[in-house]
């Protein structure tokens, strides 16, 4: 009887056409005797070798592997080969054992039936009226995978519903094969739910073949996708079509669970920090910079050196699908825009009024003083910069690469990520929940318009946005930046709330850091918060000036008193405290020297120790104080 | 035989008649009616049954082939099979009750077929048509419905392919006298299925709402072809089956699958029926089923995300 049972593997190449295979690994095990297996059930012993033309037989000849009335678990399998699980249940036909799709309730159901699995039985003339044997018809196709990792929301929004929106659109698209096993780690709900199509043709029918709970009873981080998406580039490299993060995000990348980098290593991850960093993308020995000086260390792209290659090429590509909003990116589009209608120098200085986010409200920290040269160079390092450091959010004013930026530098696969400045959006597209990038032209995403439009005229060919509006960081990855060159009215103030201080950042990279604080009864406990303020109230405007011949920009410190200097790794930190009625002014000349003009006549100098983050402090080591006033002698070049 | 009353051959004749009552058709396609048989007695005194005695009794089962019901064309009655068994009437009513013969084990004896062996028909029970018989428990003693020796009658297969209707009737002989000839009982209309000898193919019915409108599939052997529509697939339990009887399909076949000008070939010059060769399949029907579009990509807004994220 259980001679009736055929199953046929075979293998469908890129023209369609079908071929037997001869070297799959087939089980067929009773539901029963399954015990601790999980999927794909590469631990159970396979029980069928095959006879000829791809037809698999049962080679054991034992009473238990011989097919009988009752449910069961075909597995096929072959290196390679998205692997084939179907639930089975056996009946008794006439002389025949028929075969159902599925177990219980679910029997003989196309949602309980994978897309690779076809079950059609034949008969001859001679057969009596009815078929003669059962057929489970396999397919087997090239190993692709889709993975996706969803962050948590504060607010109790279910990006799981975007994942699987997203999985479902790809296979409405056809850019998923019959084949194709979607991972979805679902940080919610601490599981990763492995699925593969199910034989009904809504796209939104999909097999859960298992459900991996965390035992652990941490959330899941970053580094449990990258660790996947490695495995896969071991074990199967070219078979991820996508890996896609749902998740809030910012320009340091996604926010799995909102964890703090609560640690001193400029490349090194935190234990515990489960968001993403840009430092997790430094290409081993590949010279970056970092604040605390330059590296060639890679620790994370070491610990896992096979993501890119998980990828299937030219089209596999790693998505970030959050925001990367940035109201500095925002604001200095819409003023370049308008300097390159008038068709200004490139070189020609202007300001932009520089806003930021404190919780839901916006309000003015400052204003940058640009040019449209500068405006490019400092975008294009947000995608192709060296500079890997902790950003304030919502602005970057410190030349730091972005999250995207950087791993499209690693990977060298298409990177999408919302195109810098830019915040994300939940919509529908063909039907199904996702992201996207609203066109500039709607209520929802009125600022995006003059970033698109600006994007568009600086880097032209180089912009490639899919349909949602995600760009392509990749192809902007060989982008050519402009070199305004050393010019000493480059300047910007803006308020840094995690340092609570207003900064004054000249052209060099040195910083002046005004503290701005308030203390706050937190739970019975006074805490300083940041106070925040518009950075120009401490910061005027600049006024041209010459020092010693040397012509330049004097900038002047309102009720502030010089504190001291720190050397943090190669950048220096001027820090100021409150001084009503007092004045600090310092020159920033030509030359590339950088002079306090206030003195004391000796300024204490101090190296500081690296706290993580931006953020440094004790223990302050003493270094040779400064006598002659000249707190930075800067290259003649341009420095962010 | 003899007949015990000339005045039967004309007109009412009062006696024991066996009826049938349609029920609501379910259970395989083959299975042409669901029917409720019972006894019962026309006029008083007329019949040979009698009272607490067990008379013996054979009900004789007829077919009658309808080439048209429009023109009438019948063929003569054919009668197929018989059950056997004893009639006596019983209680203050005198109610007729028919018990079946039994074996030595005590086990009903089933139908008996005029021209064919049990082995036959054991053997042809996927192709025949068959009429699912229910009893009348007032009627039939000991009869379940669920013994399915005799709560299935098999019809003759209609060799001629012609006959689209018959007519199932019934005599019925007491003490080896008519009690009632065909023609005074009950008739049973059955339309008859065309003649399922030929390949076969069977699908899951669970593809029923996902094949493309107008699917159709086309088994060619040599220079001859058959097509049968999907939906006049007949359901076997969890099955969709397809008879392709106008074919030998003892040589090589090609069968296609066509729908909305789309052709796939399924199987492509394969010999059915070789246990050592199973038939190689080039393309699965499922391929046929289109994928839900994609339908307007154009992004719209539904929620703004959040912005305001402080990693801190």
């Amino acid at each position: 009887m259980s001679d009736s049972l055929k199953i046929q593997v075979v293998h469908e190449d890129d023209a369609g056409k079908r071929t037997a295979v001869t070297d799959a690994r087939v089980t067929l095990v009773r539901k029963e005797e399954l015990g601790a297996s999980v999927w794909p059930f590469q631990d159970e012993p396979a029980t069928h070798g095959h006879i000829s033309g791809g037809f698999y037989g049962d080679f054991l000849g034992l009473p238990e592997t011989a097919p009988s009335p009752g449910e069961w678990l075909l597995a096929v399998t072959k290196k390679g080969m998205s692997p084939v699980v179907q639930k089975v249940t056996f009946s008794l036909g006439r002389d025949v054992l028929q075969v159902e799709a599925g177990w219980g309730k679910d029997r003989n159901r196309l949602s309980a039936q994978a897309a690779t699995i076809s079950i059609a039985n034949p008969g001859s003339a001679a057969s009596a009226g009815a078929p003669d044997s059962s057929t489970i018809n396999v397919l087997l196709l090239p190993a692709t995978h889709l993975v996706g990792l969803t962050g948590i929301d504060d607010g109790g929004m279910d990006f799981s519903q975007f994942a699987a929106g997203r999985r479902n659109l790809l296979f409405k698209q056809g850019r998923l094969d019959a084949g194709t096993v979607s991972r979805i780690f679902d940080s919610k709900r601490k599981q990763v739910h492995i699925t593969v199509k199910s034989a009904e043709r809504k796209a939104s029918s999909w097999l859960l073949v298992a459900v991996r709970t965390k035992t652990d009873g941490k959330p899941f981080s970053i580094v449990d996708f990258y660790a996947q998406l490695d495995t896969r580039g071991k074990e199967e490299p070219g078979s991820v079509l996508e890996a896609g993060i749902f998740s809030h995000s910012w320009l340091e990348g996604p926010v799995i669970v909102n964890t703090p980098d609560d640690t001193t290593s400029t490349t090194e991850r935190a234990p515990n920090d489960t968001d993403a960093r840009p430092k997790d993308w430094l290409v081993p020995g590949k010279k970056a910079e970092t604040p605390t000086g330059p590296t060639s260390e890679g620790p994370t792209a070491t610990q896992f050196p096979s993501i890119a290659d998980a990828f299937r090429k030219p089209d596999g590509a790693f998505r970030i699908w959050g925001c990367s909003h940035m109201n500095n990116v925002v604001a200095e589009c819409g003023v370049a825009n308008a300097q390159r209608a008038s068709k200004a120098p490139r070189d020609r200085f202007f300001r932009v009024p520089l806003q930021t986010t404190r919780g839901d409200f916006f309000f003015t920290s400052g204003e940058e003083r640009t040019t449209l040269a500068h405006v490019q160079r400092h975008i294009g390092r947000l995608v192709v910069g060296d500079y890997f450091t902790r950003v304030i959010q919502t602005d970057d004013l410190r030349g730091a690469v972005m999250y995207a930026g950087a791993a499209a530098q690693n990977l060298g696969i298409p990177v999408f990520a919302g195109p810098p400045g830019l915040g994300s959006l939940f919509g529908a597209s063909g039907g199904e929940k996702t992201f996207y990038i609203d066109d500039g032209e709607s209520a929802e995403g009125g600022e995006n318009g003059p970033v698109f439009r600006w994007l568009q005229a600086e880097f032209g060919d180089l912009i490639e946005l899919d349909a949602l509006r995600f760009l392509n960081y990749t192809k902007l990855k060989n982008l050519t930046l402009e070199d305004p060159g050393w010019r000493s009215e480059r300047w910007c103030t803006y308020f840094d709330p995690e340092q609570m201080a207003s900064v004054l950042r000249v052209a060099s990279g040195l910083e002046v850091h005004r503290r701005s604080v308030v203390q706050a009864n937190v739970g019975g406990t006074t805490v300083a918060q940041p106070r925040h303020v518009n950075a120009t109230t401490h910061f005027p405007p600049p006024k041209i000036g010459k020092l010693d011949g040397v012509s330049g920009f004097e900038f002047a410190a309102k009720d502030s008193i010089l504190v001291h200097l720190e050397r943090r790794g190669p950048r220096t930190v001027v820090v100021l405290d409150d001084a009503p009625g007092r004045q600090e002014r310092l020159f920033v000349g030509d030359d590339g020297k950088i002079h306090w003009l206030t003195g004391p006549s000796s300024i204490p100098s101090l190296s500081v120790t690296f706290l993580g983050r931006f953020r440094c402090g004790a223990p302050r080591i003493p270094l040779a104080s400064i006598t002659d006033g000249v707190v930075e002698a800067a290259q003649l070049k341009c420095h962010w | 035989m003899t007949l015990a009353r000339d005045q039967r051959d004309s007109g009412f004749v009062p006696g024991l008649r066996l009826f049938f009552q349609n029920q609501t058709k379910e259970g395989s396609s083959l299975d042409v009616a669901v029917t409720t048989l019972s006894i019962a007695r026309f006029g008083t005194g007329t019949t040979l049954a009698k009272p607490n005695e067990p008379v013996p009794a054979t009900f004789t089962f007829f077919v009658t082939y309808v080439q048209s019901p429009r023109s009438g064309q019948k063929s003569a009655p054919e009668p197929f099979a018989r059950l056997t068994g004893t009639v006596s009437l019983t209680g203050p009513t005198k109610t007729p009750v028919f018990q079946p013969d039994v074996d030595e084990l005590g086990v009903i004896r089933p139908f008996r077929y005029l021209n064919a062996s049990g082995a036959e028909i054991e053997k042809e029970k996927g192709r025949r048509q068959s009429i699912r018989f229910s009893y009348e428990a007032a009627s039939f003693a000991g009869m379940s419905d669920g013994d399915a020796e005799i709560s299935r009658l098999f019809l003759p297969r209609a060799l001629d392919q012609v006959a689209r209707f018959s007519e199932v009737d019934v005599r019925l002989e007491l003490d080896d006298q008519l009690e009632a000839r065909e023609g005074t009982n009950a008739t049973l209309d059955v339309v008859l299925r065309p003649e399922l000898d030929g390949p076969i193919f069977e699908w899951p019915v669970s593809l029923d709402p996902e094949v493309p409108p107008g699917l159709t599939l086309t088994l060619s052997e040599g220079d001859k072809s058959m097509s049968i529509a999907w939906t006049r697939g007949v359901v076997f339990g969890a099955f969709r089956r397809f008879t392709f009887h106008r074919l030998p399909g003892g040589e090589p076949c090609t069968l296609k699958a066509t729908a909305k000008q789309v052709e796939l070939t399924l199987l492509l010059d394969q010999t059915l029926g070789d246990p050592k060769k199973p038939v190689l399949w080039q393309h699965w029907l499922e391929q046929l089923l289109d994928r839900e579009p994609a339908g307007d990509l154009t992004p719209r807004f539904e929620r703004k995300s959040g912005v305001t994220v402080l990693d801190v």
